[in-house]
């Protein structure tokens, strides 16, 4: 009864949403209460993982765990931010401007850092793999592209010349359709799996 | 109902279809496993890592998706769930137990109530620790910045991620490949894989990080099942674009 009660909500809730979808007209309210259950559902385990992890790390600033300090900035940010939302809200400018004065350069920096890992893996690349079909493909392609990132031949008034860049252009989408393809046929088979109960990720 | 076109109908009886064979084929693959029991040992790289890790005593991180909030995503999330069971199936004894992190609220409290079943079907529930799931942060960089300091933790030996990540995971696989971990990857999302792939040739590509490992029954019926669907599919597609590609030569399609 344990298995069989979690299955049976599983498989007959996206049964209805499923339905939904076709019966806009007649289901449409319904849907609309089943996902504002399942909205309200996620923040809840949001709010309940974020408490865990503030808790976790309370804990490892009372153990005096080493590299606490970074705990301790984890909760004091934590707890101004909060307090600062509850105070002035969540939509007011001057706290907005103030959470993304922070968050911007902590992400622009991050992604600096993925340009350079890359960088350097792109060279490790040739290094580890040699030269073959693969590694000249992709140096080639990524000449061309930064190439053409520049946009110097578009500015090229040709015609003829235009229509390549625009094939060229074109070559990563053919590339990407076929992954999007394979990526969406395996997310429709994950669904079966799960509407079925063969995959049960809410219980062992 | 709303008004639908040829090609809605041609999808929908595509996708009814193939419902169809993944029910029928779900059902002899299930009907065969019960038959034959002892089933042949699978030798896959995630079990290579997983015996590596058990007879060093070491421990295996396992990152889910980040919590990007895509339909797909959450999916690809509940894929690395699978994997993250099966780690943690085999790894009960293990001197350095696994943990998970994950960028998503649900994902955490699911992997929390998947690791309680595992510990709790094996007779062990006083091994079961709430802490082996943990919220990394919520969006790509947040969740990088909470798993990459879990790679330094000790006796640590493998990274497995699956789920929709960002081309941010390179940092995190970079970060494992310094550490000497093995590393596993599978991510939903195109310039992910793209990135993964960049690394590690053998990284998952299109549906395959769909495809969750399991010594389960049900759950290798299943994935059974989705193989040969995803060869029926494969070649209708093939056979579609044969016939487009026919029609539009003699003149038929635009």
């Amino acid at each position: 009864m344990k298995k069989i009660v979690p299955l049976i909500v599983a498989t007959v809730t996206a049964l209805f949403v499923m339905a939904g979808i076709f019966f806009r007209e007649s289901l449409g309210d319904w849907l609309s209460v089943v996902l504002n259950w399942a909205i309200v559902l996620s923040s809840v385990a949001l709010l309940v993982m974020l408490a865990r992890l503030l808790f976790t790390h309370i804990a490892y600033i009372a153990r005096g765990r080493q590299g606490f300090i970074y705990s301790l900035v984890a909760v004091s940010a934590f707890l101004i931010t909060l307090i600062a939302g509850f105070l002035f809200g969540v939509d007011n400018p001057t706290f907005l401007k103030w959470i993304a004065g922070i968050m911007r350069p902590l992400e622009s920096a991050l992604l600096g850092l993925v340009a350079i890992v890359l960088a350097s893996l792109s060279l490790k690349f040739f290094y580890q793999r040699g030269w073959n079909a693969l590694t000249i493909s992709f140096a080639v392609s990524a000449l061309v592209f930064l190439f053409l990132g520049l946009g110097v031949l578009q500015a090229i008034d040709y015609p003829p010349l235009q229509r390549v860049i625009q094939a060229v252009e074109g070559l990563p989408m053919i590339g990407a359709r076929g992954l999007l393809i394979g990526v969406t046929l395996g997310a429709i088979l994950m669904g079966m799996r799960v509407l079925i109960g063969a995959e049960r990720p809410y219980d062992d | 109902m709303p008004e639908l076109s040829l090609n809605d109908w041609l999808a929908y009886g595509t996708l009814a279809g193939l419902f169809l064979i993944f029910i029928i084929s779900y059902f002899i693959a299930r009907a065969k496993a019960v038959q034959n029991k002892a089933s042949s040992k699978e030798n896959t790289r995630l079990d290579a890592i997983l015996h590596r890790s058990s007879e060093r005593g070491e421990g295996v991180l396992v990152g889910t998706s980040e919590g990007a909030g895509a339909q797909v995503g959450s999916l690809a999330g509940v894929a690395g769930l699978q994997t993250q069971a099966h780690v943690f199936r085999h790894s009960l004894h293990s001197d350095l137990p696994p943990k998970t992190v994950a960028g998503d609220g649900n994902l955490v409290a699911l992997s929390q109530q998947l690791n309680a079943g595992i510990y709790h079907s094996a007779d062990m529930p006083e091994l079961y620790k709430l802490d082996s799931s943990g919220l990394a942060g919520i969006g790509s960089y947040a969740y990088m910045a909470g798993l990459i300091p879990e790679l330094s933790r000790s006796n640590l030996s493998a990274l497995l991620m699956q789920g929709e990540l960002s081309p941010e995971l390179i940092l995190a696989l970079d970060a494992a490949k310094r550490h000497d971990l093995d590393a596993i990857m599978a991510s939903s999302s195109l310039s992910g894989q793209a990135a993964a792939h960049f690394i590690d040739p053998q990284s998952a590509l299109g549906e395959e990080t769909f495809m969750s490992q399991s010594t389960r029954p049900r759950e290798k019926a299943g994935l059974k099942a989705t193989l040969i669907c995803l060869k029926i599919a494969r070649g209708l597609i093939v056979a579609g674009l044969l016939v487009a590609i026919l029609l539009q030569l003699l003149g038929v399609l635009p």
